[in-house]
């Protein structure tokens, strides 16, 4: 393993020379401002905004008059909101395939890094589902799972008419089509994050290990893994923030929500909240609990994970 | 060294897919079509005048100050697309408009046909205090939702003499749905009226040996067994969404109703979970206990499902006037009825109003311009043209008593003859979005009449202010 | 090196079988949009799935007339560009900032921009679009540009400066005893050993704001300057009655990205290998 820059300490360099010199007060001035079109463009588009929508969720607004002041209330209803309880336990239910999301990738780069025959079909078919639009994805989906669409055709053509059922009239079968459409569309990414992970581990690592009699299983967790555990930091964050933050179109198209609430996430509550039903003030209110939760989340996942390390 | 090679690499493709993308733009770059220009020949002949005729188009006397107004199209226009017939119909009007007010123009924008994004954009828009100058919005959008960003119209509608007598299903237009003779507040201009109506296939009922489409609930359940036992779904019912049951609902109420019982739901002094909702529903659901529906209805979408009507699957479908040009291949085959009632009630008119409406922005730059487009998508020329292009029934008085095509004129007298407003055109949009969502599980089978009223009456006692 | 452990035979070809499972899957909305585009409605009506009885290029013809292809695409290419050169941009150099360099704060400043990777624009609708019309950006390309790559500046952040990290530290240090300004560093040393991350981040930079909606419907009104997916969005809302239309329209849609990543793909791969040379 090649050491690496430390990840999180800020001002000394480790293990070199301790000769201070200008460089470093450059550096430091240049620090700053190589970050500061980052931030400049963060602080316009993202930090103000969601500026103003903490501000706003402590309001009632409907878009059109001047908002009033309502202190708490907003909350008070959202700890009580039914609809908003239930949105949230479909969004643990996607996280729920966080797990999948993470390992199964891992496995098909492996196998396609380790040239698996087809492997050269593999990697250019496994990112096709990344390429097609979201709504492409949700519309067809919802087509192909309709009771008398070609998902049930083809079951009953192929003789396991036993299986067919009603995918989007159903709350739990539809939960499940609406995730299974959202990991098959993104496990391409994290396989493409895994490859490019693998190709930086030394190639002899895993030779080394063969020689030594590993099996495969034994090369991919103990020679690979260890490697790609930035990946998977990156890989397991993302995962959970996209089943809480990115769930909307696909909900949008293959279910609009239905049937009745039993599809719902919690940003499709708060798109309702705010344009079907004019409470803006209290959708911002949501959508600042909701972002807090995905912080907390992800706070804790980078710090279990960091926790172990240099 | 590798390194840098790949770097060229990536430039090179950045090159290669930027030359592609010009490529095929330049080949493409005459795919968007200018509207047509030449103005669809129209059957009906325009009318002699009544005593209620429209005003003229012509300009007022004032001249406005020339100026290219932004119209934002939503409703039945969301599908104004270029080359359609509802794009005709708006380029018509602006071409009337711009001769009218010379120096000036319409910028269309098309609003989003989904319900949720018009809302976002229209909001977004209110919001910023970047308005249109006339938008067209379908009824239940703005009525309760947007009043507080609306001109009150009175003004305009007062100096065009004989405005408000040339067109009909005003009462929704107006705040709290009292229009009082013009006396109400004005807040949009009727463009089409809505009613639900049964469609049903001659042919198909033939086959089972039905000359008549039923009148009444009993009739209507009789003919369904019968049409069960020839081995033919009876109805097709798309109810996805909820709508269709919604619709059902809207309509078989008015026949369980007392005059101002309406009034009274939005008041909240009845109750949704009032036996003359249970009662409505229960009859409906009769289409379930009968067999009438597919066991698809629930999720089937609604627009998606007409198509079963075309082909031939089934017998009957609810639906509103504008399906007709769908229809257009079936057009010898096709008949349309009021939906049957199954209650006793005294009301003898019919579910209806407004489905579309015109409105200006309390911001609008331009209102005056505005109004002068208005009025002349309100006059007979255009209202004519409505039934000719778009399918609906025109508001325009004077243009519905000379509708020629037989199916739109029945439907168009149907809408003179008002007895109530369609519920979920006046409900506050909470209410109405659970509404919809509960009427469909309730369909469904997954809840109970009773429990999806009360989610109804609770979501509408959370959206009071 | 080619793999030559041995692997039990019937596991290997379930493998292989699996894999390949998957990979035909990827191809299935293709062909399915291909089979329905060229079918009528009637056909449609019948079955969902089938070979058309008449063939017909009808379908085509509707969806290209009445959704302005052409103008969309050339719009979702622009934004798409713009976007992602400024999101690669402004990645590098923040990510360059938060590894090799060393300044105060900059933990903490790591942090903070990390934490706004929670937020889920949707949120974020109505006071974007308030802020952009005060900026008198709406209807611009600008507009989205620069809310795509503020949107995705902290994961794209994340991503640079985890590579850059991963970047030995002998190598910035003899590059600095050699007297390699802070600049010379950035350029010539660290940006050439990040293909692979940049082109990931092009990829998966490009691919969001190509297929990306909610903002794309909202900031962009005007049919100068609207991109494919609100299009595609205007054929779902335009052809309820008529699919065969409809997924003529959406293949019409989805086949450029296809092309590009065709073509494209090749060179990410050894663009990946590459680094693995090193």
């Amino acid at each position: 393993m090649q050491p690496r820059v430390s990840a999180g300490t800020g001002s000394s360099s480790a293990g070199t020379s301790g000769r201070r010199r200008n460089p470093l007060r450059s550096e430091a001035k240049w620090g700053v401002l190589y970050a500061l079109p980052a931030l400049v463009v963060l602080g316009v588009f993202v930090i103000y905004p969601v500026g103003s929508i903490i501000v706003h969720a402590f309001t009632r607004w409907d878009g059109f008059t001047d908002p009033i002041f309502v202190g708490l209330k907003n909350f008070q209803t959202l700890f009580a909101d039914q609809t908003f309880a239930s949105a949230l336990r479909n969004n643990i239910f996607f996280a729920l395939s966080v797990p999948i999301q993470l390992v199964l990738p891992l496995g098909l780069a492996f196998l396609i890094h380790e040239r698996l025959p087809g492997w050269r079909f593999y990697r250019w078919t496994y990112f096709l589902p990344a390429i097609y639009s979201t709504v492409v994805l949700g519309v067809l989906a919802r087509l192909a799972l309709q009771i008398d669409g070609p998902l049930n055709e083809a079951l009953t053509g192929v003789g396991l008419g036993g299986l067919v059922h009603d995918w989007l009239g159903d709350g739990p079968t539809a939960l499940a089509s609406i995730l299974f459409v959202f990991v098959w569309a993104n496990f391409g990414y994290n396989v493409v994050l895994y490859l490019a992970g693998m190709s930086g581990i030394d190639a002899q690592l895993p030779e080394a290990a063969r020689l030594d009699g590993a099996n495969q299983l034994q090369v991919l967790r103990h020679v690979f893994v260890p490697g790609l555990r930035r990946v998977m930091e990156i890989v397991l964050v993302t995962s959970t923030i996209n089943a809480f933050a990115y769930m909307f179109t696909y909900v949008f198209t293959i279910t609009n929500g239905g049937p009745g609430f039993s599809t719902f996430v919690a940003e499709f509550d708060i798109y309702n909240n705010a344009f079907a039903f004019q409470k803006l003030g209290y959708a911002c209110a949501m959508g600042l609990c909701l972002a807090l939760l995905i912080s907390f989340l992800g706070f804790l996942q980078i710090r279990s994970l960091t926790g172990g390390r240099e | 060294m590798g390194f840098l090679n790949a770097r060229h690499r990536f430039g090179r493709i950045l090159t290669l897919t930027a030359t592609a993308a010009i490529l095929v733009s330049a080949c493409t770059g005459s795919a968007t079509l200018a509207p047509s220009a030449a103005p669809v020949a129209t059957p009906a002949p325009q009318t002699s005048g009544g005593a209620s005729s429209a005003p003229s188009s012509a300009a007022p006397a004032t001249p406005i100050a020339p100026a290219t107004i932004n119209l934002w199209l939503g409703g039945i226009l969301t599908t104004a697309t270029a080359g359609s017939p509802y794009d005709q119909w708006v380029q018509h009007i602006i071409t009337r408009f711009k001769a009218a007010n010379p120096g000036s123009d319409v910028k269309i924008t098309l609003l989003p046909p989904d319900n949720g994004q018009l809302a976002a954009q229209v909001q977004a828009a209110f919001a910023s205090k970047k308005v249109p100058d006339v938008m067209m919005l379908y009824s239940g959008a703005y009525t309760t939702t947007y009043q507080d960003g609306l001109l009150p119209l009175n003004t305009f509608v007062n100096a065009t003499p004989g405005f408000y007598d040339s067109m009909n299903v005003w009462d929704i237009s107006c705040a709290n749905f009292d229009c009082q003779n013009g006396a109400g507040t004005i807040l949009g201009v009727p463009v089409d009226s809505l009613l639900f109506v049964q469609w049903y296939r001659k042919d198909v009922l033939a086959k089972a040996g039905i000359t008549a489409p039923a009148t009444n609930w009993t009739d209507m359940i009789a003919q369904c067994d019968k049409l069960v036992a020839a081995g033919i779904t009876p109805w097709v019912y798309g109810d996805r969404d909820g709508y269709t049951t919604s619709n059902m609902m809207t309509t078989e109420i008015t026949s369980f109703f007392q005059p101002g019982d309406l009034q009274k739901v939005l008041a909240g002094t009845i109750k949704y979970t009032d036996p003359k909702f249970v009662d409505a529903f229960n009859a409906i659901n009769e289409l379930n206990t009968h067999h009438c529906v597919s066991p698809s209805s629930s999720t089937r979408e609604q627009l998606d499902a007409a198509n079963d009507i075309v082909t031939g699957k089934v017998a009957y479908m609810e639906g509103q006037p504008q399906f007709l040009p769908s229809f257009s291949s079936i057009r010898s085959n096709i008949g349309v009825s009021l939906i049957p009632y199954a209650g006793t009630g005294p009301i003898t008119g019919n579910a209806t109003n407004s489905g579309d409406n015109w409105v200006i922005p309390k911001d609008s730059a331009h209102p005056d311009l505005a109004w002068s487009f208005i009025k002349i998508a309100s006059d007979v020329q255009a209202e004519n043209e409505e039934i000719t292009l778009l399918g609906s029934p025109p508001a325009n008085k004077a243009a519905a008593a000379n509708i020629q095509d037989p199916i739109v004129s029945y439907i168009a007298q149907q809408t003179l003859n008002d007895g109530m407003p369609i519920l979920d055109s006046v409900m506050p949009n909470a209410a109405a979005l659970v509404w919809y969502r509960e009427l469909q599980q309730a369909f469904a089978g997954k809840v109970s009449i009773q429990d999806a009223l009360a989610a109804v009456q609770q979501a509408q006692d959370q959206a009071a202010p | 090196m080619r793999n030559r452990a041995v692997r039990p035979r019937p596991l290997r070809w379930v493998l292989v079988a699996g894999m390949t499972g998957l990979g035909i899957s990827a191809v299935v909305p293709l062909l399915f949009m291909l089979q329905a585009a060229f079918r009528t409605q009637l056909d449609w009506a019948s079955s969902k799935i089938g070979l058309p009885t008449t063939f017909t290029l009808d379908a085509f013809a509707r969806a290209w007339v009445q959704a302005s292809i052409g103008t969309y695409f050339i719009n979702s290419v622009i934004v798409t560009v713009g976007a992602v050169t400024l999101s690669v941009a402004l990645a590098a150099t923040s990510g360059y900032a938060f590894s090799t360099l060393r300044w105060r704060g900059r933990t903490f400043t790591y942090f903070f921009i990390l934490a706004w990777m929670a937020i889920p624009p949707l949120l974020l609708m109505v006071p974007i679009y308030v802020e952009m019309s005060d900026l008198g950006l709406i209807d611009t390309y600008w507009s989205v540009i620069l809310l795509y790559s503020a949107l995705n500046l902290p994961f794209n952040m994340y991503l640079m400066t985890a590579f850059f990290r991963a970047v030995p530290i002998e190598l910035v240090e003899a590059a600095r005893v050699d007297g390699a300004s802070v600049h010379t560093i950035f350029r010539s040393l660290l940006l050439p050993l990040s293909v692979p991350a940049l082109a990931t981040l092009v990829i998966f930079n490009a691919l969001y704001v190509w297929n990306e909606f909610v903002f794309a419907l909202l900031l962009l009104h005007d049919d100068s300057v609207r991109t494919l997916t609100v299009g595609v969005n205007q054929l779902v809302g335009k052809f309820f009655f008529d699919y065969p239309a409809l997924l003529a329209g959406m293949l019409i849609t989805s086949l450029p990205m296809v092309v590009v990543y065709l073509v494209f793909q090749k060179y990410l791969v050894r663009a990946i290998a590459a680094g693995a040379l090193k």
